[in-house]
């Protein structure tokens, strides 16, 4: 009895060392976070994101959602959150295969792996292909967006593109798409504005087959020509920007090209574009689209009198929400980054923050992203997907920011496209 | 003149610039985003370095002279009538046969101003064939006009536009589709402000997976000839970046191919991707090279004799290769290129001289009947492209490098074989051409201050002993654009070389109407 109760303790104090952080940490809906009591998020967000509030250069406006994250998706996935329990696996290249058969999985409907146990050690390589997923749910995706360029004095350009996707898995109609390059997914952003880089395209393949890098394209229009890109430009600037290609969307590269591990789950702070939901329209061809309705969002360049950051958001609202915290630490020597760590909204697979330290392990840049749920009148749709998003190069005191939904940019979801489009000549479609 | 000129070139430049500022909208037409316009103004002034040498026109032209004062206006408009396909009628046949349509118009305008308010011997050039330095002066063109259809596979581009085939900068090897324009800025200008669009068909087809090769691809051009035989124009004698030659004996004739329909440019090009890293093309297409060749026409009397300046055809076969070697991280280009009966310059064939009966001294001899003798070239480049970190410059972002190596090779070579520009001071003395010829080029480039400030070095280097260089910093200060840029060259002259009296700097200003 004494041993057990000894050892009960032992393994107790451990325990509350860790929790005692967080103990102290706490928020409620209606609390502002700023530099006076940045306590109250201590442990719940990154450190250096902490160190920001610290400084005063954000503020945390704490709300309540009023949806829950896990139900935010559409019924076919709604419904594979509970077909696909322990339907999938990983093999040892990392990649789906089916539980039952162990061949590899095709035709996946939904997130593969909706469930995580956190004591797999396959959990973090699962939790970011349910994050795949997420994106791949939404089906093709077409949307125009606006990057603001601000420093720490505030505003300093815009660029404006276009970007194009289509998927091959994960929602019923993709899964039923010819496929015979074996191909998980095809991307085209290109920059519209301004005019000295407008026509700046990118081409991405992303393939099935774990062991193959993604095929990356890139048309410049001052020699009018397709060049092949290293997969290692996935972590170069993305035109010109503070995210590279791989941050969007906090990471948008292939599973496959990162080993991850679990840090843990916990409780935190969760940036959210808005409390309720948004709303999504069908047009005339079926398609799903935002509307002009959508919240606009403002950050601190644009706010008489804002005492933060210039970078900040002053409308995002943040939410005390469980999350995965991840570590991941890129397979190519070549790439530009060191260890990498990932927040996700544990119920959604949606990433929040970002941290990015350099090959030396040297802090160096944040990524953040606030997402949302939209959904129908009717509500037979149910999507969420990324709203903004902000890379902050702290070396460099400046920031990018993804201006993704907003009244003059619609984006569509499960669009009509054609693989045609995604081909060599195809991109040749999009360029001068 | 001088003054009233110079006034109103001034107040003409300044009012244009002042114009495009109260224009800065931010033009969103429609919600969709169908329809873009954008838009740029530049002024850009070049500052000659070097005193004229060698046969360089005009001669008096001094360190600190003004060569170029150029202003370029261009408005872009691409629309995509997806949606006015529904709505309208008219479009009511590309709706039923669900084609995706798209047009792009681009207007340009331009005026250089040295030869109104440069140095006088600009001036002077001007005042000596002002209708010709006039026409040179100013162009105000639709510079693109193209209509996109496609279809599933099939894509069509209609209307007069570029296309850029092979795998090269700087130099071109298979992209000798469209005439440059070298008039305004010879070697010192980028490759695509030098291109001149055709009015031309383009077309290809997608074949998808075919065994081990995705997304194989034919693709077709067609310049009618009956409607577009545009070639490389020349710079009028004296202007500021024609090719120095010395006070012809004999005028020149330039003849230009005919618009008949025989004179088509065309070509036909396959491309691939195969197993999954191997970019590669085959290509053969029929242009017309941008320099053009000599021959000396006497016709019955030798006092009639006339320099012949004419641009042959000439057939290209070539491939190209592009593919991403993995352990380096390098992205490795190769093209290869074989002209077919390329026109070169042997002077004796060219220009021949049949001795005098008496010699008479300073008359080499009387002018003959010339040919253009022809030869197959062998035209091949390797490139590497990789980005890479150099702390010390740059701690927050890669230096895209980039270096190529461009050989040539003349079948059945023949040892007169020179480049047609005569060396100074002997206008009968030309630089000869080795039978084999090599040159590097090297390119950096990164950037600074979020992105803001952008310096760039080119690098090309002749074997023969001929360098060129040019650095360039570019600024963005939203909406405008500045960029100095120091063009030089040095060694001998070959190749590049032949403007080596060149050098220059040049101070960019652009206005972007985005």
């Amino acid at each position: 009895m004494l041993r057990a109760r000894l050892l009960a303790i032992l393994l107790l104090v451990p325990s509350l060392l860790l929790i005692i952080p967080q103990a102290f940490a706490d928020v409620a809906p209606g609390d502002v976070i700023d530099k006076t009591n940045w306590e109250k998020v201590q442990g719940m967000v990154p450190e250096k994101f902490l160190e920001m509030v610290k400084r005063g250069e954000f503020i945390l406006d704490i709300k309540d959602k009023e949806y829950k994250s896990r139900e935010c998706f559409p019924k076919f996935a709604g419904d594979a959150r509970v077909t696909n329990v322990g339907k999938y696996d990983l093999n040892e290249d990392d990649w789906i295969i089916e539980a039952a058969s162990g061949k590899p999985a095709k035709g996946i409907i939904g997130l593969p792996f909706p469930e995580i146990d956190p004591d797999d050690p396959e959990a973090a390589t699962k939790i970011m292909y349910s994050r795949e997923y997420v994106a791949y749910i939404l089906g093709n995706l077409r949307n125009t967006f606006q990057t603001p360029f601000v420093d720490r004095s505030g505003y300093l350009r815009t660029q404006k593109g276009r970007m194009y996707q289509m998927v091959m898995d994960g929602n019923p109609k993709s899964v039923t798409e010819p496929n015979p390059d074996g191909m998980i997914k095809y991307q085209i952003a290109r920059v519209t504005s301004p005019y000295d880089i407008a026509g700046t395209a990118i081409m991405t393949w992303r393939y099935q087959n774990p062991k193959k890098e993604d095929n990356t394209f890139g048309y410049v229009p001052a020699i009018r020509r397709v060049r092949r890109m290293s997969p290692g430009n996935r972590s170069d600037a993305l035109f010109g920007s503070d995210f590279s290609v791989d941050d969007t969307s906090c990471f948008d590269g292939k599973v496959t090209s990162m080993d991850w591990s679990l840090v843990g789950k916990r409780e935190a702070v969760l940036p959210f574009a808005e409390c309720g939901s948004g709303r999504i329209v069908r047009n005339d061809e079926g398609e799903w689209e935002t509307t002009e309705g959508v919240k606009e969002f403002t950050y601190g360049y644009q706010k008489e009198g804002w005492q933060g950051a210039s970078w900040a958001p002053v409308n995002w609202v943040w939410v005390k929400h469980p999350a995965y915290v991840i570590e991941m630490k890129a397979k190519d020597p070549y790439y530009n980054y060191g260890p990498q760590e990932l927040w996700l909204d544990s119920e959604a697979f949606v990433p929040a923050y970002k941290v990015i330290d350099d090959k030396a392990g040297r802090y160096w840049k944040m990524i953040l992203q606030a997402h949302a749920c939209f959904e129908s009148k009717d509500e037979e749709m149910q999507l969420t997907a990324t709203m903004d998003q902000l890379a902050i190069d702290e070396r460099a005191d400046h920031a990018t920011i993804i201006r993704a939904m907003t009244p003059d940019d619609i984006w569509t979801f499960h669009a009509e496209m054609e693989a045609d489009d995604f081909s060599l000549a195809g991109f040749q479609k999009f360029c001068k | 003149m001088g003054w009233r000129r110079r006034i109103l070139s001034t107040s003409c430049c300044t009012m244009f610039l002042l114009i495009a500022v109260q224009g800065s909208l931010a033009v969103d037409i429609d919600k969709r985003k169908t329809l873009e316009i954008l838009g740029k103004a530049q002024t850009r002034v070049s500052i000659r370095l070097q005193d004229s040498d060698g046969f360089t026109q005009p001669a008096d032209i001094k360190v600190g002279d003004m060569v170029q004062w150029r202003n370029l206006a261009m408005i872009e408009i691409t629309h995509d009538l997806k949606r006015l396909t529904k709505e309208l009628d008219i479009l009511y046949p590309l709706k039923v046969l669900k084609i995706k349509a798209k047009y792009h118009l681009l207007g340009r305008f331009m005026y250089e101003a040295v030869y109104n308010v440069g140095p006088q011997p600009f001036q002077d050039v001007r005042d000596q064939d002002k209708e010709n330095i006039d026409n040179f002066k100013q162009a105000y063109d639709l510079w693109e006009a193209y209509l996109d259809l496609s279809r599933g596979p099939v894509f069509f581009r209609i209307g007069r536009q570029n296309l850029a085939w092979g795998e090269t900068d700087v130099f071109r090897l298979l992209d000798g589709i469209n005439p440059m324009d070298n008039t305004f800025g010879g070697v010192f200008e980028d490759i695509d402000d030098r291109r001149i669009p055709l009015w031309m068909l383009r077309g290809s087809y997608n074949f998808g997976k075919v065994g081990p090769v995705s997304a194989l691809t034919v693709e077709g051009f067609w310049v009618p000839g009956n409607w577009d035989v545009r070639v490389a124009p020349l710079a009028p004698a004296g202007t500021a970046y024609a090719v120095p030659q010395p006070e012809a004996p004999v005028p020149a004739v330039t003849l230009t191919p005919s618009k008949v329909m025989s004179n088509s440019r065309w070509g036909v090009r396959l491309m691939g991707f195969l197993f999954d890293n191997y970019n590669f093309t085959l290509a053969h297409y029929k242009s017309y090279l941008d320099n053009p060749s000599l021959r000396l026409d006497v016709g019955a009397n030798p006092l009639d004799a006339e320099m012949q300046v004419s641009y042959p055809d000439v057939q290209v076969t070539g491939a190209s290769l592009s593919f991403w070697q993995k352990q380096t991280d390098v992205i490795v280009r190769t093209e290869l290129a074989w002209f077919w009966d390329e026109p070169v310059f042997i002077p004796e064939v060219n220009v021949p001289l049949v001795p005098l009966p008496i010699p008479i001294p300073g008359v080499p001899g009387l002018p003959a009947n010339g040919s253009i003798p022809k030869k197959d070239v062998f035209r091949w480049v390797v490139g590497l492209d990789k980005n890479i970190w150099i702390r010390p410059l740059n701690k927050k972002r890669t230096f895209m490098c980039s270096m190529q190596y461009f050989g040539t090779w003349y079948q059945d070579y023949d040892e007169r074989m020179a480049l047609p520009a005569a060396n100074y001071p002997d206008p009968n003395h030309f630089s000869s051409v080795k039978e084999v010829e090599s040159i590097f080029t090297f390119l950096m480039t990164s950037d600074f201050s979020g992105g803001d400030i952008i310096p760039q070095l080119v690098v090309a280097y002749d074997v023969r002993g001929a360098w060129m260089f040019q650095p360039s910093v570019n600024y963005n200060f939203e909406p405008f654009r500045f960029m100095i840029q120091y063009s030089g060259i040095v060694g001998n002259m070959t190749g590049f070389g032949v403007f080596r009296d060149r050098d220059q700097i040049t101070f960019i200003l652009s206005y972007l109407l985005n």
